[in-house]
């Protein structure tokens, strides 16, 4: 079905104000998104903000109730999931119990009537690639959790989809297994150069695979943006929040000097962050530090700096150790417990609970916060 | 310390579910009594009912193999069996899927309506099916039996496949889908391989329970008299060797009917 | 065809786009149809072969019977009959005695036995359950006739015993007899009544036993207040099944009991079988389902009450 609207200028996948609600509840709330040719990317939230339907609409499963989805600037609205040149990935695989894996991987191609013997080629070379290479003649119902996962990737790609969708592929597999098939799924997603849109809770898993991370929240897209940039540069509490571990602050500004606002409580202890002109002494700001850019330094052997940045003391109150890092919960006086975190290593462990410690962190690991609001998407 | 080993074999010995044991024995052997008999005096070389064993003979076999009224009699068993798993398979099979696709509140009235069969005796239901031929003027024979062991089949057909359906995974329907298949298409190569084994399951339960009738026969067959009718008459004449030998087809025919669609269904995973 | 169960959600409006918002609808009412349709074939299959005939029973319990011959007419004689000819009042009354009895029997046999099935030997279970199945099919009328086999004047026990010259003449009161329709019967039965309780045995977990035994209970104890309570539907259907298949019955009496063994059965089957007195005959089935009816409720409610 397509209404002839193709536009000069085409992304892979283009939504346009889709909206979706299920009886009262607006599962998916006027999303605008535009994800290019090859891209890897991931809508990353909670569960039952949205992700899921999003990607159902993309795959044809759900229809919106309002807006449009093109797919390479075609109209796809209304067509029908087995007519669209997408192919998804399922949370729980859904392979054909009854079937081989080849003939799993072949049903796409079969359908399409392509010759048989081109038909073996392919489904053997797509296992090779996904690497299950040699398992066709199992049934699909006796294969591990890792390679039903490959199983499912091959019987989606073989279809050279416009767009490969995957919902949660990972999240049956155990944590080592996920770790490996994170960084196997990109590589296989580069070499093939095919689309991903890639729908997931865990936000660590989005950071390190995608191009781009869709935040989403409540049926809303709040954030798009490279890894990088969600992380370093949350535009709101919800995504800093969501995205790793948040220090999250509000302080009183006493003065300011050019675009620093600064906050002193007479102790000692002073905070100063990058506010802009518009900021007076007197206003309230809310600010974030991720705790990885907190450091303590014991108070016996802080050297003064006389520099003009962030200092507070406090008392540490716990450690907690984590394997690769040890978290750090300090006591303030002035902002109350925050949290820092450092790679475990020899000195982490001198850093002991009861210890008077100085919290400092540079000024610009600290960034602004805004109440949740969504953003639009921005026109790549 | 240790306890003393006497007392570690009788704590052993209470633990051993001997009492449950001998308890399921002797169900069983009541169970089965009647069964054993039977197909034992179907080999025994004298017509007299007594042990021990004049000798072991197949000469009540070679009698009703050679016996047209028992032929025919199996002849008829056999077709109503065939008849009553077809059209129970459709049916059942149709609605099962139907229901699936209506609302919440039909679905209840359909299934509770269902069971209506299973709540009155097959007496009265029998003797209503002969009322209704009467009344609209069909007569009796092996097909309007037929068509009554159907009824009584189709409650089990369509809660079978139902319940198989119940567990199907649509998702997988869904996966079709995705691949390209139409509604048709992901039906003939997902759904119905499937749900199958449920199916044939269902249809020789259904089978097995024609056979097996009695009740709907005697009123509705008239004079094409299937073996359980063969037996009841033979029976009324008193005691007859050759029953050992027809019971002991017949036990084979439903018990492995059974056997087989219990071995597909639901009714044999549990 | 099916998967619209999955995709079932409200009803689909589109603003922006008037025309595809129709060909959804068309779309969802085609599905609905289509339900339908499938549905369609065993309905009237249904229909026609049981709710119509047991409608054409009601009809024919106010017949008039004209030489022999029922015709349409709406009298009450039949009812009056039937309920005022003692040998009904004795039968019914005996039948429903003897459906009480095996009852209890039955109840008191498929309830141990499904658990054994179910707790005890669960490793065999399967195997087990199989065996109850295949005597559940192994032969309503085999049965009956191996019963006879068994129990007659030339029966196996007679005949042993006998020939073992244990006895001289043979026992008379094994065959037509109570005792002989009620061995049957419960032999019948077992199965009927041990598949429903088992089936709602399943949803018990062996650890809530355990957890019952770990609180203190003791084996009989914790079966009786945590098992029974929680499988207590299929205790219900089992009496049911159970009192149902009794009140119908009239071939095991027929061929096993003696001539004071009857059950109202045989009254059913003498008027449609026999006197062909059918309007009479249909009047007695109409007030034996109505009793049924009744039975069943008090039965039912009476349960509930012990289990609350």
């Amino acid at each position: 079905m397509t209404d002839g609207s193709r536009r000069p200028f085409q992304p892979a996948i283009l939504l346009e104000g889709v909206t979706k609600r299920f009886g009262s509840v607006v599962a998916v709330d006027n999303v605008t998104l535009a994800v290019e040719e090859g891209e890897f990317f991931s809508l990353l939230g909670p569960s039952g903000c949205g992700k899921t339907t999003l990607l159902r609409m993309l795959a044809g499963f759900e229809t919106p109730d309002d807006g449009s989805v093109y797919l390479r600037g075609e109209d796809v609205t209304l067509v029908q999931p087995n007519k669209r040149a997408t192919n998804m990935v399922f949370q729980n695989y859904e392979l054909f119990p009854h079937m081989t894996v080849f003939n799993n991987v072949a049903y796409g191609l079969k359908l399409k009537k392509v010759p048989r013997n081109e038909i073996g080629q392919r489904v053997n070379e797509m296992l090779e690639v996904v690497g299950v290479g040699g398992l066709g003649t199992r049934a699909a119902d006796q294969l591990s959790g890792g390679q039903q996962q490959r199983v499912a990737l091959a019987r989606a790609l073989i279809n050279r989809p416009a767009v490969l969708l995957l919902d949660e592929p990972l999240s049956a597999l155990d944590v080592k297994l996920r770790k490996r098939m994170q960084l196997e799924l990109k590589s296989i997603q580069h070499s093939l150069g095919t689309t991903f849109v890639y729908v997931t809770h865990d936000q660590e898993e989005a950071l390190l695979m995608s191009d781009r991370v869709g935040i989403m929240d409540h049926g809303r897209l709040l954030q798009i943006g490279a890894p990088r940039s969600i992380y370093e540069q949350p535009r709101n509490e919800f995504v800093a929040d969501f995205v790793g571990t948040l220090n999250d602050f509000a302080i009183t500004v006493t003065r300011t000097d050019g675009d620093l606002a600064v906050a002193e409580n007479g102790d000692g202890d002073r905070i100063v962050v990058m506010a802009g002109h518009s900021c007076r002494a007197g206003d309230t700001l809310r600010i974030a530090v991720r705790p990885e850019r907190i450091l303590l330094t014991p108070r016996a052997e802080e050297a003064d700096s006389g520099q003009p940045g962030n200092r507070l003391s406090g008392r540490v109150q716990d450690v907690i150790y984590m394997g690769p890092f040890t978290q750090y919960l300090v006591d303030t006086g002035m902002l109350g417990r925050v949290v820092s975190q450092r790679v475990s290593n020899e000195e982490a462990t001198l850093i002991t609970p009861g210890l008077e410690v100085a919290v400092t962190w540079a000024v610009d690991a600290a960034f602004p916060l805004s109440d949740r609001d969504p953003v639009e998407a921005p026109t790549t | 310390m240790t306890a003393p080993d006497w007392r570690r074999t009788l704590v052993r010995l209470r633990r051993r579910p001997l009492g449950s044991a001998a308890f399921m024995v002797l169900v069983f052997v009541f169970l089965f009594a009647p069964l054993v008999v039977m197909v034992a005096f179907s080999f025994n070389s004298s017509p007299r009912l007594s042990f021990p064993f004049a000798g072991i003979s197949i000469r009540w076999y070679q009698e009703i193999f050679t016996d047209t009224l028992v032929l025919r009699a199996f002849r008829r068993s056999v077709q109503a069996a065939v008849v009553t798993a077809g059209i129970t398979g459709v049916l059942g099979l149709l609605a099962a899927l139907g229901i699936l696709k209506v609302a919440a509140r039909w679905r209840t009235v359909f299934l509770t309506t269902a069971l209506g069969p299973l709540a009155i005796p097959g007496l009265l239901y029998a003797i209503g099916l002969a009322v209704f031929y009467r009344q609209i003027g069909v007569g009796r024979s092996i097909w309007s039996a037929n068509l009554g062991h159907a009824l009584i089949a189709l409650p089990f057909v369509f809660l079978i496949i139902g319940a198989s359906l119940e567990r199907f995974r649509f998702g997988l329907l869904e996966a079709a889908q995705d691949l390209g298949a139409t509604r048709w298409y992901a039906f003939r190569t997902v759904t119905l391989p499937l749900i199958l084994p449920a199916v044939i399951g269902a249809m020789l339960l259904a089978a097995a329970i024609s056979v097996d009738d009695f009740v709907i026969a005697f009123f509705t067959a008239g004079q094409d008299k299937t073996l359980p009718l063969v037996m009841y008459g033979r029976v009324l004449k008193g005691i007859d060797p050759t029953l050992n030998a027809i019971g002991t087809v017949m036990l084979i025919l439903t018990t492995s009917l059974a056997f087989m669609a219990a071995s597909r269904t639901t009714i044999g995973e549990r | 065809m099916i998967e619209s169960v999955t995709r079932r959600g409200p009803r689909r409006k589109r603003s922006r786009r008037g025309t595809s918002g129709e060909v959804l609808v068309a779309i969802d009412r085609r599905r609905r149809v289509a339900a339908w349709l499938q549905l369609f074939p065993g309905s009237a299959y249904f229909t026609l072969l049981f709710l119509v005939p047991l409608a054409g029973l009601l009809a024919m319990s106010f017949f008039r019977l004209v030489d022999f011959d029922p015709v349409p007419a709406f009298v009450l004689s039949n009812y009056a009959e039937v309920l005022t000819t003692s040998i009904h009042v004795r039968l019914g009354l005996r039948t429903i005695q003897v459906a009480g009895i095996l009852t209890v029997i039955v109840l008191l046999v498929s309830f141990p036995c499904a658990y054994v099935l179910n707790f005890v030997f669960r490793a065999k279970r399967q195997l087990l359950y199989f065996l109850i199945l295949v005597s559940l099919f192994g032969g309503y009328i085999v049965r009956i006739y191996a019963w006879r086999s068994i129990l007659g004047r030339q029966g196996v026990i007679n005949q042993t015993l006998i020939g073992m010259g244990i006895i001289e003449e043979p026992i008379r009161y094994l065959l037509n007899s109570m005792f002989a329709v009620g061995a049957s019967l419960v032999n019948f039965l077992i199965p009927l009544g041990v598949l429903p309780i088992y089936a709602a045995m399943q949803n018990v977990s062996p650890h809530v036993i355990e957890a019952a035994r770990d609180l203190g209970a003791s084996r009989i104890r914790a079966a009786r207040q945590i098992v029974l309570p929680l499988s207590m539907r299929g205790v219900r259907a089992a009496t049911a099944f159970v009192f149902i298949a009794t009140l119908g019955e009239w071939v095991t009496p027929r061929l096993l009991g003696g001539t004071k063994d009857l059950l109202i059965g045989n009254r059913i089957e003498f008027y449609f079988g026999q006197s062909l007195e059918w309007p009479q005959g249909a009047a007695l089935a109409m007030t034996l389902m109505v009793a049924m009816g009744v039975f069943a409720y008090i039965i039912i409610s009476l349960m509930k009450r012990l289990t609350r």
